[in-house]
């Protein structure tokens, strides 16, 4: 009948994989864009981690994970929540596949890198880190 | 915009009746895209009957049971309408405004995927 | 069908997961309490509770056979962030409360062996729950606390050494009232307790996710229901056993259990040493398990909300916002411990909490076992909806009665 789908089911709140099958992260929220010629909305990013999450509950638990989330994050990329281009997303069943390795996207889990890189990499048995 | 605003917001008619809210989006692959970078549109909005019934499946007949549930959220999904991309005025910021020309929505029902 | 011997390990190591799951420092506390006050006039919630957690134990090790993924993966665009991330925040709190109380009881029993004090015991069995975490292999380490939690099936051997008035016990069973002196609302009170206790979503989620360890397949179901059937069930006879020996011990000099160590006393009375050494096994492996098996399960919860990279498959250093979760709450729990708080009163507490957070674990559960879309004709039935749904029901009842009740009854104390 009609091929289109639930953004809740298919996009929204997926576990989000690289191209190595690595998990990214959750969609947290999708970005969407209005193109200027008066077509419908286009789907031009996911963002995921906590900050965007955050700022999608609200109230006072939502404002508080997004500050924190934001305050972990360093750089000229603190304001805005972690995004990943609609380019760079590959094929979708159960979950939403990247079409590149994680090494290709600076800016997401970076506590996952901040705590493998000073806290977990020096203690014995971690195996190695660095990906 | 974000997804989750939309999410949620009123929709009115052309003469600012409320329609409901928005609970989900359909969502489409672009079709003039299907390289490696493809992606998608907003093909149309599924529009009252409450959260519950869209959260839980039963709006887009991903579930027939258990039982209760389904009688739960059965007349929820009988009121859920389905909104083409095309007859939406204007996506925000405050309510969705939709072109019905008088007529009745198609029920959500009628037009997903069984 | 043909039986190889890979199937029958198969069998053994999903039943032990099933009973090493039910079997935890709640039931050795709410059971011997429960003995020692009621008889076996609370049995009956043993049997539901095992009812229960049978049918979506199934379902999640079901879903997990479909998709590869542990069952709650799919939860959180059901409940929506807000409920899940409360149901998150809940459970990681309730787990604190309960790996402080197994590690107390890994403690008692080593005191017992020992004669060294437990506070002493808390911090070294901190510290080789988080090796084994760290370094060994889950698969091994499950069966090893598996195969010594058969220890516990000496508590069904003593009560036969104590030679019970079997009539006067099947009288207990089949009453449903409190006993004289006892008030209702303590007596539902102590029903809300079992129910926490057995109905563990950390039992669903372990069980599930051991169904993904094991490479186990759609093909595989028959296997999986049959460690279902075998698995619960044993452990629920376990937990009527312990009931039954606090009865037959406690219950007439009206001796109330106030103590760990009281939970195996009955079965010192009866089998003498060895029974005791073999029951001091069965209470280590028992919570030793059980430490490992909820630390992981909020780990793995945690993970998978934020959609973290989690897990044994992968080196601690490619897992740290799980390892480092994990090792936190490990900390939090032990400094716990050491404030000398009674682990008695701790697990109630937290068995009570863990009942108010039962249907926020079942509801997902049964909506994605629906999903046509998701399970195809692996998808729930008439009997796992019509189980599963009378559970989901008399479990927000629970929900809903477990605080009112503990305010009520000062914690089972009137």
């Amino acid at each position: 009948m009609n091929d289109h789908e639930s953004l809740r089911f298919t996009l929204l709140d997926q576990q989000l994989v690289d191209a190595e099958d690595r998990p990214v992260g959750r969609v947290d929220d999708v970005l969407l864009d209005l193109p200027a010629d008066g077509g419908p909305p286009v789907v031009v990013a996911v963002l995921t981690g906590a900050q965007a999450l955050g700022e999608r509950m609200g109230g006072p638990a939502g404002k508080l994970m997004a500050a924190v989330a934001s305050r972990l994050r360093s750089g000229e990329h603190r304001a805005e929540p972690v995004a990943i281009p609609a380019s760079a997303i590959g094929d979708h069943a159960d979950l939403v596949q990247l079409t590149v390795p994680l090494g290709d996207l600076p800016h997401v889990a970076g506590l996952e890198r901040w705590l493998a890189h000073h806290l977990v990499e020096g203690l014995p048995g971690a195996g190695d880190a660095r990906d | 915009m974000r997804a989750t605003e939309l999410l949620s917001r009123p929709v009115v008619d052309e003469h600012g009746r409320p329609l409901g809210r928005v609970h989900d989006l359909r969502i489409a692959r672009r079709p003039e895209q299907h390289g490696p970078a493809r992606g998608w549109a907003v093909a149309g909005l599924a529009v009252g009957g409450g959260r519950l019934v869209h959260a839980w499946g039963f709006a887009e007949r991903r579930a027939a049971g258990p039982w209760l549930l389904r009688k739960i959220t059965a007349r929820a999904g009988r009121v859920a309408r389905y909104v083409p991309a095309e007859r939406v005025l204007a996506w925000g910021p405050e309510v969705v405004r939709v072109r019905t020309g008088g007529a009745e929505l198609p029920p959500l029902l009628e037009v997903v995927r069984p | 069908m043909r039986i190889k011997p890979s199937m029958l390990l198969g069998f053994t190591l999903g039943t032990l997961s099933a009973i090493g799951g039910f079997i935890d420092i709640g039931d050795l506390v709410a059971d011997a309490l429960v003995g020692a006050r009621f008889g076996l006039r609370l049995a009956w919630v043993t049997g539901f509770a095992v009812i229960g957690i049978m049918c979506y134990a199934e379902m999640s090790a079901r879903i997990a056979l479909k998709t590869r993924r542990p069952a709650f993966d799919l939860a959180r665009s059901r409940l929506g962030p807000g409920y899940a991330l409360g149901g998150l925040i809940g459970s990681f709190l309730v787990t604190a409360l309960l790996v402080m109380a197994e590690l107390s009881g890994i403690a008692l029993a080593l005191q017992l062996a020992s004669g060294v004090h437990y506070l002493l015991w808390v911090p070294i069995a901190a510290v080789v729950v988080f090796i084994v975490i760290w370094r060994l292999p889950f698969e091994a380490t499950e069966r090893i606390y598996g195969l010594l939690g058969l220890a516990m099936l000496v508590f069904v051997v003593a009560v036969w050494h104590l030679q019970p008035d079997w009539s006067r016990l099947w009288a207990s069973a089949t009453t449903v009232a409190p006993t004289s002196g006892e008030s209702w609302p303590a007596y539902l009170f102590f029903a809300v307790t079992l129910v926490g206790a057995q109905m563990t979503p950390y039992e669903m989620f372990f069980f599930s996710s051991g169904a993904v360890e094991s490479r186990w397949r759609p093909k595989d179901l028959v296997e999986m229901r049959v460690n279902v059937i075998i698995g619960f069930p044993l452990g629920g006879l376990l937990a009527v056993a312990i009931q039954a020996v606090a009865f037959l011990v406690f219950f007439d000099p009206g001796i109330r259990v106030e103590h760990i160590s009281q939970t195996v006393l009955p079965v010192a009375l009866a089998l003498g040493r060895v029974g005791l050494a073999i029951a001091l096994v069965g209470v280590f492996a028992a919570t030793f398990g059980a430490t490992l098996e909820t630390l992981f399960a909020t780990g793995y919860d945690l993970a998978q909300y934020f959609g973290w990279a989690y897990g044994e498959v992968q080196p601690p250093a490619r897992a740290t916002r799980f390892t480092t979760t994990v090792a936190a709450l490990l900390l939090l729990s032990t400094a716990l411990a050491l404030t000398t708080l009674n682990p008695i009163t701790v697990t109630i507490y937290a068995v009570v909490f863990s009942s108010v957070l039962l249907p926020f674990a079942f509801l997902p559960v049964l909506l994605v076992g629906n999903d046509k879309r998701v399970m195809g004709e692996l998808a729930n039935g008439r009997l796992s909806n019509t189980v599963g749904t009378i559970t989901l029901l008399i479990s927000i009842v629970v929900s809903v009665a477990a605080v009112p009740l503990l305010i009520l009854t000062k914690a089972g104390a009137s």
